[in-house]
């Protein structure tokens, strides 16, 4: 298992690696966007560029050769690019020994990359936890109840509205709410509140953002529990705890409950991954400052350092998880041996 | 046992029935069922999926009729009819669809004409039962408005070193008259805050006929003393302070400028004084009218002074302060509001004199520019030009002089409408016809999705197909390939295609195919896995079939039923990914989609939410619609599976 587990790890580093160099390269193969700023700012923009090796400094005789000219009082400054197969060695050098992925030229000239992503994660996270544990329990209960209620009125109303929410676009749903809550009836912020609001605005705020994803998530949940539910009900082993004198809830709990979860803890990461990228949309809908927002501004903006950044978390994050999937299918059920041979 | 029967057989019942024919093979009478016929039977069967391909074709019928019947221009902008709400034919007195949009809040003009209210920036013609129409409510606001009446003054000094106060524009008050001054400082605004203001009252003269040099002269000490406050003698107090020498009878009126000044806090809130009215009279002559212009009888009178374009008489800082109005009364009304009145009904309009000639041209009407109004003559019903209410020369740069006309028009007519046009979903912020926008948009997703679905399905069917079929090292080697590429999320892969090659229709159908095909490719090759190793595989290869036949006769015929299923579900995938590539600001440009539509919509949520309303139900219908289909095909496939997850 430990064997299995290192080797997944290793691959997924190996996977990331070929994303990132695919993207980099791809990347800096566009044309190259121009800071903009005060010459001061732009100058030392360009003067950390060269010390990390993106840039080399152009002797004033040969303007010519020159990407970018800047003029400060009397000196010239004179910049060009190096070739994007030097500047790619540069970046995995400059990430390996000083973790240093760049610095942002549009979003805010000259900070780091990773400190804008940093500052901007938490929001994010923050949103994507709350939507997941609102959203667990909400559709373990309703595929539950739908599937002990198979084929009577409830189920049917389950299952409808079930295929309903996992149809609708989770921006629509949050164009809804907020017609509604926000400025219809005016009882929910229409904009993420900025951090001086006070604490009842900051903690309503998440009200819609979180119902706009937990929707098609809960769905999702509901459909899947209702699924194995019922297959498990018709199952031999609970017609013999039936047999053995058990209550219809005793075997249902007992046998039947704890048999059909196993296959939805999987589920339940899985789901993380897309209430992950569902949120990329809402934040840029609902203005929440996190780092789905951010790379839709960064893609805009051609700030590419904050973008690959962006990408990396994005990749790992989507590439542990599935690790993670595989896992814990080994873990809730030792039957299933990932990676296991003929 | 009463009514048992008693049943005889004999030997004659027994009968061989093909003692005398000889056996051979017979033709089948009924006939035979294809794997198709089947799966089409248990379909329409299936009466939620057959309702959702009905929807699927109606959707489909309109995103190609709509753009060709609906003949309203959806290239140019027409902003004169931006954001009307959605009116329908026979809906005009249904109360919904009929054109009308309710407006709450709306600041009411009572200025202007006290007997006839108007809401500010609406036109009173096109308020659903004029005047009386109008929901009115009082309001108070803290801010200054030319609708507003009344109001305090609030001055708050706003700096730690320094009081602030106001002062006001100089004055001349004559020396032969005595002069009061009236304060009011409503007792109870001022004491109910957490810091009461202590404020003083002082007066600069200027002890000369001329100049800039001004005495100032405290008429009161710093007090929190409030309520309606008097200060008589103004003349006598400005006489006693004259400085020593000054010949008193060297002028006879004196410039003075009056300040209330606030005491500032070291710490903590800055105290606010308020003002209801100030007033300065000359207590002989009630006529003169010196300081009239001076005085302010409401904040908000004084503060509209500063926002004047006229700010003579506006009253200046002294120190460093803030004044706003406090509680001003403002009339705001809830009324129900026909925009297309407003933008198509008749209006009176200045047309020039070529425009005019067009429509003679035309044949509409005659007109004699020789004689005036009175020579109009309408030769037709439908002529744009209702009424000339008078005509005049203007004289343009150069010299150059034209004849225009005051005229009433029939604004519809004159946008080149037969009739008042009707919108079926409104028109959008560009004033083009929602409904034409989103079935055009609805057309371009459509064929988005199919041409993408037509691209994966049969890249992915190949690629899965040779590597399930093959499997070994080929698979393996095919599998890390779509692995690493399945790796990169999706948004990446679109971004760096938009970035590299642009966004428009042929962008989207590549970054939608990159990746798209993997999901086909793994299902294609699961299913291979699945039949190959069968019985009647091996008897088809034993019987030396060429790899080619037993894929193409035996397994893939066998596995197609998931694909089509997956297939139909690819189309409403590939339609959401555009338009949440839309909403994120990366979408199509030049070619309207769906996804388009509606976050251009999303922009005006607030003020015209019935845009993205039927927006989002035509995306909601198609998405639910496809769903239902895909599952019905997947039930009339493979029987087994009816009702798994619904």
């Amino acid at each position: 298992m430990l064997r299995y587990t290192l080797q997944r790890i290793g691959l997924i580093f190996v996977t990331a690696f070929i994303i990132l160099t695919l993207s980099f390269i791809l990347m800096k193969l566009l044309p190259f966007e121009r800071p903009v700023g005060l010459i001061d700012q732009l100058i030392a923009f360009y003067e950390k560029e060269v010390a990390l090796g993106y840039f080399t400094r152009v002797d004033p005789s040969t303007p010519e050769l020159a990407q970018v000219i800047l003029t400060r009082g009397e000196i010239q400054y004179l910049y060009r690019q190096t070739p994007v197969i030097s500047q790619y060695f540069t970046w995995l050098n400059n990430i390996v020994t000083r973790w240093d992925w760049g610095t942002s030229t549009a979003i805010s000239l000259n900070v780091s990359a990773i400190e804008i992503i940093a500052q901007r994660l938490p929001f994010s996270m923050q949103l994507n936890f709350v939507a997941l544990f609102t959203s667990v329990p909400f559709g373990f209960i309703l595929g539950i109840w739908a599937a002990l209620k198979k084929n009577k009125l409830t189920d049917h109303v389950i299952s409808t509205s079930i295929m309903v929410f996992i149809s609708i676009p989770s921006f629509v749903v949050i164009s809804f709410l907020m017609g509604i809550f926000a400025y219809g009836l005016g009882w929910l912020p229409s904009q993420w509140p900025s951090s001086s609001a006070d604490a009842t605005t900051r903690t309503l705020a998440f009200v819609i953002p979180v119902a706009a994803l937990s929707f098609g998530t809960i769905a999702g949940f509901a459909r899947f529990t209702r699924a194995e539910l019922t297959e498990i009900m018709s199952s031999e082993f609970l017609l013999l705890a039936r047999t053995k004198g058990l209550t219809k809830a005793q075997a249902i709990i007992r046998h039947a409950m704890r048999n059909s979860l196993v296959p939805l803890v999987p589920g339940i990461i899985g789901q993380f991954i897309g209430i992950l990228s569902g949120s990329i949309v809402l934040e840029r809908l609902y203005g929440i400052p996190g780092i789905g927002g951010l790379f839709i501004t960064a893609i805009q903006q051609k700030d590419y350092n904050v973008v690959m950044v962006d990408m990396a978390i994005y990749t790992l994050i989507g590439l542990f998880a599935t690790l993670l999937v595989d896992l814990t299918y080994g873990i809730v059920d030792p039957r299933i041996r990932m990676g296991a041979r003929k | 046992m009463a009514n048992e029967k008693k049943t005889t057989i004999s030997e004659k019942d027994f009968v061989f029935v093909q003692e005398k024919k000889t056996i051979v093979d017979v033709k089948l009478q009924t006939k035979p069922t294809t794997f198709f016929n089947d799966a089409m039977k248990r379909f329409v069967k299936n009466k939620a999926s057959v309702i959702a391909a009905s929807l699927i074709g109606f959707l489909v019928s309109l995103s190609v009729l709509v753009p060709i019947f609906n003949t309203n221009n959806i290239e140019a902008a027409a902003s004169h009819q931006r954001f009307l709400p959605p009116r329908w034919a026979g809906f005009e007195d249904l109360g919904i669809a009929d054109g009308t949009i309710v407006y709450k809040n709306i600041i009411v003009d009572y200025i202007t004409n006290p007997e006839q209210p108007r809401p500010v920036g609406y036109d009173l013609s096109a308020v659903v039962g004029g005047s009386d129409g109008l929901d009115i409510y009082e309001d108070k606001i803290n801010a200054a408005s030319e609708y507003a009446t009344g109001g305090m003054l609030n001055l708050r000094p706003d700096k730690r070193d320094r009081n602030g106060g106001i002062i006001s524009p100089a004055v001349f008050l004559t020396r032969f008259s005595e002069f009061e001054l009236t304060i009011d400082l409503p007792q109870e605004e001022n004491v109910s805050h957490s810091v009461i203001p202590e404020y003083q009252l002082s007066l600069d003269v200027r002890y000369a006929s001329s100049g800039t040099e001004y005495t100032r002269i405290n008429l009161n000490d710093f007090n929190s003393e409030f309520g309606v406050i008097k200060v008589n003698n103004i003349m006598a107090t400005i006489i006693d302070n004259a400085p020593e020498g000054f010949n008193i009878n060297s002028i006879g009126a004196f410039s003075a400028r009056f300040r209330i000044s606030v005491k500032t806090a070291a710490e903590g809130a800055f105290p606010s004084l308020y003002i209801q009215s100030f007033e300065v009279l000359d207590v002989n002559n009630e006529e003169n009218d010196a300081t009239f212009n001076m005085n302010f009888y409401s904040g908000n009178e004084l503060i509209l002074r500063d926002l004047s374009t006229d700010t003579s008489n506006a009253w200046a800082f002294s120190g460093s302060a803030q004044k706003t109005v406090y509680q001003a009364t403002l009339f705001r009304a809830t009324f129900r509001y026909n925009p297309y009145q407003a933008v198509f009904g008749e209006k009176t309009r200045i047309i020039g004199e070529t425009d005019l000639n067009r429509y003679i041209a035309e044949g509409y009407l005659t007109y004699d520019f020789n004689v005036g109004p009175s020579s109009l003559v309408l030769l037709r019903d439908d002529s744009p030009v209702r009424e000339v209410l008078s005509q005049k020369i203007v004289t343009g740069p150069g010299g150059v002089s034209a004849r225009e006309v005051t005229a009433v028009l029939s604004m519809y007519r004159f946008y080149g409408y037969d009739s008042m046009p009707y919108f079926f979903f409104g028109t959008n912020h560009i004033g083009h016809d929602y409904a034409k926008v989103v079935f055009s948009g609805l057309s371009t997703s459509l064929l988005l999705g199919l041409a993408g679905m037509l691209i994966n399905v049969s890249f992915g069917m190949v690629w899965g197909s040779i590597s399930g079929y093959f499997g070994g090292n080929i698979d393996l080697a095919m599998e890390r390939f779509t692995e690493i590429l399945g790796g990169v999320p999706w948004i990446v892969i679109m971004t760096l295609a938009i970035l590299h090659l642009g966004n428009n229709f042929s962008t989207f159908l590549l970054a939608i195919t990159l990746t798209g095909w993997i999901g086909m490719s793994s299902l294609t090759r699961s299913q291979f896995y699945r039949y190959k190793r069968r019985e009647y595989v091996l008897a088809s290869r034993t019987l030396g079939a060429s790899d080619w036949r037993l894929i193409f006769r035996h397994i893939l015929p066998n596995s197609i039923g998931p694909i089509v299923t997956s297939s139909v579900l690819l189309i409403p995938g590939i339609i959401f990914t555009e338009a949440t590539i839309s909403y994120l600001g990366l979408g199509l440009q030049g070619l309207p989609s769906l996804g388009v539509a509606l976050s251009e919509a999303q922009n005006y949520l607030s003020t015209s939410p019935y845009l993205i309303g039927w927006g989002s139900v035509i995306i909601s219908i198609l998405m639910i619609s496809f769903n239902l289909f895909g599952n019905g095909l997947r039930d009339a496939f493979n029987p087994s599976l009816k009702g798994v997850d619904q």
